[in-house]
């Protein structure tokens, strides 16, 4: 077991990191806001990171400073997009975190250019990840009980029915951006804590579409659903290494069959599926 | 009731209390909406009392759900002003309006089939719970335990003045068609509102499940509720409401007795297109 864990220390990490990034997307699109914006947020978060470790900030600091600060940008990043819905939401948002690793490329010294900044002391143990991951997702999962979880279903399925039910569409919607981004801030600056560097090309288009991926496949409907796509979207490729330069075609395939005959997801598809199974059972 | 007088073929004015009389719920002075060019509801100007049966009527594209969307602020109004209990509250959002007593079904059914029976009607009760985010709330505290269970037995309670306590845990698209309309009015009663807008709640029901609804909108009105119904059997509401308006391309061309407001001319012109007798 600990030799194991060792062994897959690296790819636990990631996964615990990518939970969050996972949520990060997952929040949002449960209240039906398309936003991309956490992926930006990751990548800032992360430089901030860096940055603030290489002067000698304590991580212990730096992780509230990012998550604070991600959180208020985030609400303020949302003002002038609340009147966007959809795609041109989710168009405003991808332009956003495409900007954000050109400006890191031209910002010389600073974020150390087209190479980014390397040799971040490591600062945050797995344990003390799992922790994080642990109230990260508690807080998420409060938000998905009781009347929020319901207005934020109400908010995704029809704003004025959610309007007529007494819901603040408008501030749900800020604090959904600030929520998303705050824990994109999260990921980001523990993604730097742990792998000693960060780059401009670790955010960008790639993990847009490898956080959307984790989102969508594992159910946007609820975290377990972010949980497990980020389990499965760091996992599966591992496993598939022993059919060598293939496994990305079968991991596309296998990706593309997933979304095909399971539209909400494994989770939601679990959801559907589950209650005519107990109708079976209680018919027998 | 209200004492207003068939006025047929122009708009109503707004009735003034009679000294001594009931205080009105909702009042409307002169309330327009327009989209672009075209008037959809124009100079309306009704009141509505405390615990009485309102009927809505008029043909298809007449603005009969138009004006329930303005007096719920769901859409916004070109001109006049909306008073509900004394207070005006023309400028507020429909989230406010929410909370301020009124609530409403819509033509089209708006059930959410990702939450059960119960959390769909949990969902406007949570509107009387005040929706608090507070730290109670977050951890999981008594008092956020105590409004839980408050919301709870609201809903429940409103579930079982539909009839569908029993079917709490469904998922509401398994459901009949009436069935999921009465989950809609739970919800909304679950609101716990003084004025109720009911949008066309029979469309499309059996005659049985049109009478449970009237029945129960009959209740309703009994436990000291107003509710406004907009319908298109005119047989049935002209039977079970205190009182009837008509609304004619935008216009509230009539209003009063149901039984008077069907006599008139000119609601039969604007429903057959020729006068024809109806029997007293």
């Amino acid at each position: 077991m600990t030799h194991y864990f060792h062994e897959n220390l690296g790819l636990i990490q990631q996964t615990l990191v990518y939970m969050i990034l996972a949520i990060s997307l997952q929040v949002v699109l449960r209240c039906g806001v398309v936003s991309l914006a956490s992926i930006g947020f990751y990548t800032l978060g992360s430089y901030t990171a860096a940055i603030l470790l290489k002067h000698g900030w304590p991580a212990a600091l730096i992780i509230p400073v990012v998550v604070l600060a991600a959180g208020l940008v985030g609400y303020a990043f949302g003002r002038p997009l609340a009147r966007l819905r959809g795609l041109y939401l989710a168009m405003a948002t991808l332009a956003f975190d495409l900007v954000i690793p050109i400006l890191l490329i031209n910002g010389g010294n600073f974020t150390g250019g087209a190479l980014g900044l390397y040799a971040i002391p490591v600062s945050v143990d797995t344990w003390a990840l799992v922790g994080i991951v642990i109230v990260a997702v508690y807080a998420v999962s409060q938000l998905e009980r009781g009347w929020m979880g319901r207005a934020s279903l109400a908010l995704r399925s029809d704003e004025n029915l959610a309007r007529s039910m007494g819901v603040r569409v408008t501030r749900e919607r800020y604090l959904a951006f600030a929520i998303s981004a705050a824990l994109g801030g999260l990921a980001g600056s523990l993604s730097a804590m742990l792998f000693h560097a960060v780059s401009p090309s670790s955010g960008g288009f790639g993990l847009v579409t490898l956080g959307l991926t984790m989102a969508i496949i594992g159910g946007r409907d609820s975290w377990i659903g972010a949980v497990v796509g980020a389990y499965i979207v760091t996992w599966v490729p591992e496993w598939l290494r022993s059919i060598g330069p293939y496994r990305n075609a079968v991991f596309g395939v296998v990706l593309v069959l997933v979304i095909l005959f399971f539209p909400d997801g494994l989770l939601g598809s679990v959801r559907k599926i589950a209650p005519m199974f107990r109708r079976k059972a209680a018919s027998a | 009731m209200t004492e207003t007088q068939p006025t047929p073929t122009t708009p109503t004015t707004p009735t003034p209390t009679p000294p001594g009389g009931p205080a009105a719920l909702l009042e409307t002075d002169g309330l327009s909406v327009t989209f672009g060019g075209v008037k959809a509801v124009v100079d309306v100007s009704l009141t509505l009392e405390p615990g009485t049966l309102y009927g809505l009527v008029g043909p298809n594209g007449s603005g009969k759900t138009t004006f329930i969307n303005a007096i719920s602020r769901l859409v916004p109004t070109s001109a006049g002003r909306m008073v509900l209990n004394g207070q005006d509250y023309t400028k507020l959002s429909a989230t406010a309006v929410a909370s301020i007593g009124i609530a409403r079904t819509f033509q089209t059914i708006r059930l959410l089939n990702l939450l059960s029976v119960e959390e769909n009607v949990q969902l406007g009760a949570d509107v009387a719970g005040g929706r608090k985010r507070n730290l109670d709330w977050w951890f999981g505290r008594r008092a956020a335990g105590v409004e839980t269970r408050n919301v709870q037995k609201r809903a429940a309670e409103a579930l079982d003045r539909v009839g569908l306590a029993a079917l709490a845990k469904r998922d509401p698209s398994t459901l009949s068609y009436g069935m999921q309309r009465r989950v809609e009015i739970a919800r909304a009663i679950a609101m716990q509102p003084q004025l109720l807008l009911l949008d066309e709640p029979t469309a499309g029901m059996r005659e049985d499940e049109r009478t449970e609804i009237m029945d129960l909108s009959l209740s309703l009105v009994a436990d000291g509720m107003t509710v406004l119904l907009v319908e298109h059997n005119l047989r049935m509401i002209t039977s079970i409401c205190d009182h009837l308006y008509v609304m004619y391309f935008g216009n509230c061309i009539a209003s009063g007795d149901p039984k008077e407001v069907m006599r008139m001319p000119a609601v039969q012109q604007a429903y057959i297109g020729h006068s024809a007798d109806v029997p007293a």
